[in-house]
């Protein structure tokens, strides 16, 4: 008994060492160690992981912080901008000098005139061509009533009637008076225009034409106009030359005419 | 709030835009208006002559000798001392006369008083003739209130007139 215990303990000893032997040639190292290198390196690795996601999450929180103030920052600018002065309104609180009100007066005075004239014509306008255009020049009766305009309009229309009398008999030059008389006339003969023919008179630069009626007569009895026929007549050259024509009306029925090359036409007076 | 604001500033820019061709347009239409078109032929000079006049859609032809005369709806003193009114015509070659008489007048309600600023030349071929109000001569109101303006030109024989264009 007791061998057979010793016979036993023997070969589980041996059977311990051969296992062991086998073992340790089989798998020179401990699969056991390899598992734990490896928990190491994953836990390891999980730590990294770890440290980066906590980096990312402390920058997250830096951007959220960033945008926050950002947004305030926003939100402040945007509850200040109506309070910000504009260039107008600095302008309206700035004193405004005597010169400009006067201006300002003045342009008021000016629309109130066109106003007038607008509203005085309107029954007459027609459709189409000559529109109106934007451009205008200062009016010179402007903020006047209309009866002194009417009264200033008509001293400027004696006045002016009197410098171009005055021009035409200081400048008086009798070979052109020939000239253009005779050419005027010519015209009216073969138009077969009737009619006393006019008085011409002709200065350097202004030519007067006198007509004793306002309208002339054709052979067949239509009435012309002495300043159409004038400007048809080819007394003056079509040379291109832009001239000016003032046309009045006598109180004896008649018309004078004055011509002009209209860069040499004395300025109205109230200019 | 950055979308909105994005939003907000393409809605901005396309607008700005929008208007920036809107005025272009309409300072274009103010500052330019072509007169004879439409079919509507200016009165002639007198009752005999009316019949020589033949008007389409955008010109008037003359026939015969001819004064067309176009009544200046919307011009006022303050405005018609500062014009230039092109009259665009066209003188054939084959035309009794190359010449052309052009003008623009102010004329008092009375008719008493008339103020004419009048351009004579000869050409052939397209002929721009241009009426400058602005000159010297033509400044300064000396007719009554209220006044009319009147542009036209003396047609001879086969001209045409095209348009009469106010700047």
């Amino acid at each position: 008994m007791s061998k057979n215990i010793y016979y036993f303990v023997i070969l589980l000893l041996g059977t311990v060492l051969i296992n062991t032997v086998v073992t340790k040639w089989l798998y020179p190292s401990s699969p056991q160690s390899n598992t734990e290198e490896q928990l190491d390196q994953v836990l390891q690795g999980v730590k990294q992981q770890s440290a980066s996601i906590s980096a990312l999450e402390s920058s997250l929180k830096r951007l959220g912080t960033e945008v926050s103030r950002l947004d305030s920052k926003i939100n402040q600018v945007q509850d200040k901008a109506p309070s910000v002065p504009t260039s107008t309104t600095t302008q309206l609180t700035a004193p405004v000098s005597d010169e400009r009100l006067t201006k300002v007066d003045k342009q008021l005075a000016d629309l109130e005139q066109q106003l007038t004239a607008l509203l005085a014509n309107q029954n007459q306008t027609q459709p189409t061509d000559l529109q109106n255009v934007p451009s205008e020049v200062p009016d010179p009766y402007a903020g006047m009533m209309p009866e002194q305009i009417k009264q200033q309009q008509e001293l400027a229309r004696q006045q002016q009637q009197q410098l171009l009398n005055n021009t035409i008999s200081s400048t008086i030059d009798p070979s052109k008076t020939s000239q253009i008389s005779s050419s005027f006339e010519s015209y009216l003969n073969t138009a077969k225009i009737t009619g006393s023919p006019p008085q011409v008179d002709c200065g350097t630069t202004l030519w007067r034409f006198q007509f004793s009626q306002a309208t002339l007569l054709t052979s067949t009895g239509e009435e012309v106009d002495p300043m159409m026929a004038l400007m048809e007549s080819g007394a003056f050259p079509a040379d291109g030359t832009q001239r000016t024509i003032i046309t009045e009306k006598t109180a004896q029925g008649g018309m004078d005419l004055y011509v002009g090359n209209a860069d040499d036409f004395p300025k109205s007076p109230t200019q | 709030m950055k979308k909105f604001n994005l939003t907000a500033l393409t809605a901005a820019v396309l607008m700005t835009g929008s208007l920036f061709a809107s005025s272009g347009a309409m300072a274009s239409a103010a500052s330019e208006k072509d007169g004879v078109t439409a079919g509507t032929a200016c009165k002639a000079y007198s009752s005999s002559s009316e019949g020589s006049l033949k008007a389409d859609w955008s010109t008037v032809k003359a026939s015969s000798a001819v004064w067309v005369h176009c009544p200046g709806a919307g011009v006022t003193p303050a405005t018609a001392t500062n014009l230039d009114v092109t009259f665009n015509l066209e003188i054939p070659v084959d035309a009794t006369t190359d010449v052309y008489n052009c003008y623009v007048a102010e004329q008092s309600a009375t008719g008493s008083t008339r103020k004419v600023a009048w351009k004579a030349g000869s050409d052939a071929g397209p002929t721009a003739a241009i009426v400058d109000t602005s000159t010297a001569a033509f400044v300064g109101s000396t007719a009554t209130a209220p006044l009319t303006y009147t542009g036209g030109c003396k047609l001879g024989a086969k001209h045409m007139l095209h348009s009469v264009i106010v700047k």
